[in-house]
């Protein structure tokens, strides 16, 4: 797992939404454990409390819950999954525009370049 | 009754400093210097070499005393009954040249007896070190790491690092990091860590401290400093301490 930081911003976020995309994406499978804070903390080279902070939101989500002694796993929840998905992608569809948008992209240039996707065989 | 000891023992602040001054002659190394270090935390102290950094460090190990005010560790004068419980790690290569990296360990465990030998094995491979290498043909690097394991592998409430970063090859930083974040135990460690290389070291800090000319010029949470100014605490030493 890599990790990386842009020390500008709250670490945590960071280390959240990486969690987030990665469950969005199925790198982490419905009901998998998820590593531990200290193992986070380490491979990220992160402050421990700064993990255990993007945990528990992580946990607010609903995408991953936390058994006492034996450590965090994704949801088996299909929903909340697929809605975290559907959540991912469209915050990634916003980035796009936006950075289409500073290009000088207009709504019609765009839908000009999505209409010539092919679709998949 | 022994559980709620212990419960006071961690809302006790583990450093206190209240109006700190040191002198050394005419110059004040350390001028009014107000500042509480709850436990648990990792806290960088970052400024520039002169900034006060180390003698702060030295004022809490209980090797220097203030010239004014009052410094607490967990609550305590600094003396016999603190040291126990504090590791300073000082800048300056302290080890005899002639022993081995076992032999160090060895003497070191004869007076602090709080070492843990297994620690000391699993921080030696983690750090790549070898047991029957002689401490004056170890790099810079190496002998940073060493001064690390000798550090963590006692089990000190407080410990106090003094620049464990600087001069040393990336390599051997980034092992040192790891080791500090992988061996920390928030529920009874803090960690104080001096350096002026704040880029690789500030995503393992809780709290910053900024030292100038002997005061301290910024402090707070890292995360919360990060948003809220927008900044890294690189960029923060930059502006705040130039």
């Amino acid at each position: 797992m890599r990790f990386k930081i842009d020390e500008g911003s709250p670490i945590y976020r960071q280390i959240l939404e990486t969690f987030i995309r990665q469950i969005a994406c199925g790198h982490w499978s419905p009901g998998e454990k998820l590593p531990s804070i200290r193992e986070v903390a380490e491979m990220a080279r992160v402050n421990p409390n700064t993990i255990a902070r993007a945990f528990q939101e992580l946990e607010r989500t609903g995408l991953a819950e936390t058994r006492r002694g034996e450590g965090t796993f994704v949801t088996t929840d299909s929903n909340a999954i697929a809605a975290c998905r559907e959540d991912t992608a469209q915050q990634i569809w916003a980035e796009f525009l936006e950075k289409m948008r500073e290009l000088g992209f207009t709504n019609a240039e765009i839908k000009r370049l999505a209409s010539g996707l092919k679709e998949e065989s | 009754m022994m559980i709620s000891t212990m419960q006071e023992q961690n809302q006790e602040p583990a450093v206190q400093l209240n109006g700190l001054v040191k002198r050394y002659g005419l110059t004040r190394a350390l001028d009014g210097v107000d500042l509480t270090i709850e436990s648990g935390k990792v806290v960088g102290l970052l400024g520039q070499n002169g900034s006060g950094k180390t003698t702060m460090l030295k004022i809490i190990a209980g090797l220097r005393s203030p010239s004014a005010g009052t410094v607490k560790v967990f609550g305590m004068t600094p003396g016999v009954k603190t040291k126990q419980r504090v590791v300073f790690l000082p800048e300056v290569n302290a080890y005899y040249e002639w022993m081995t990296v076992d032999y160090l360990i060895d003497f070191v465990n004869s007076f602090y007896p709080d070492l843990s030998r297994e620690r000391a094995e699993v921080l030696k491979k983690f750090m790549g070190l070898k047991g029957e290498s002689k401490i004056g043909a170890l790099s810079k690097g190496q002998q940073a790491r060493l001064k690390l394991v000798v550090g963590l592998s006692r089990s000190a409430d407080l410990m106090l690092l003094d620049e464990p970063l600087a001069g040393i090859d990336p390599p051997s930083r980034a092992r040192i990091l790891q080791a500090l974040v992988g061996e920390f135990r928030q529920e009874h460690q803090t960690l104080i860590i001096s350096t002026h290389e704040v880029k690789e070291a500030e995503p393992i800090f809780d709290q910053v401290v900024f030292l100038r000319e002997g005061k301290v010029a910024l402090q707070g949470n890292a995360e919360a400093l990060r948003a809220s100014t927008g900044r890294s605490m690189e960029e923060l030493f930059e502006e705040v301490l130039e």
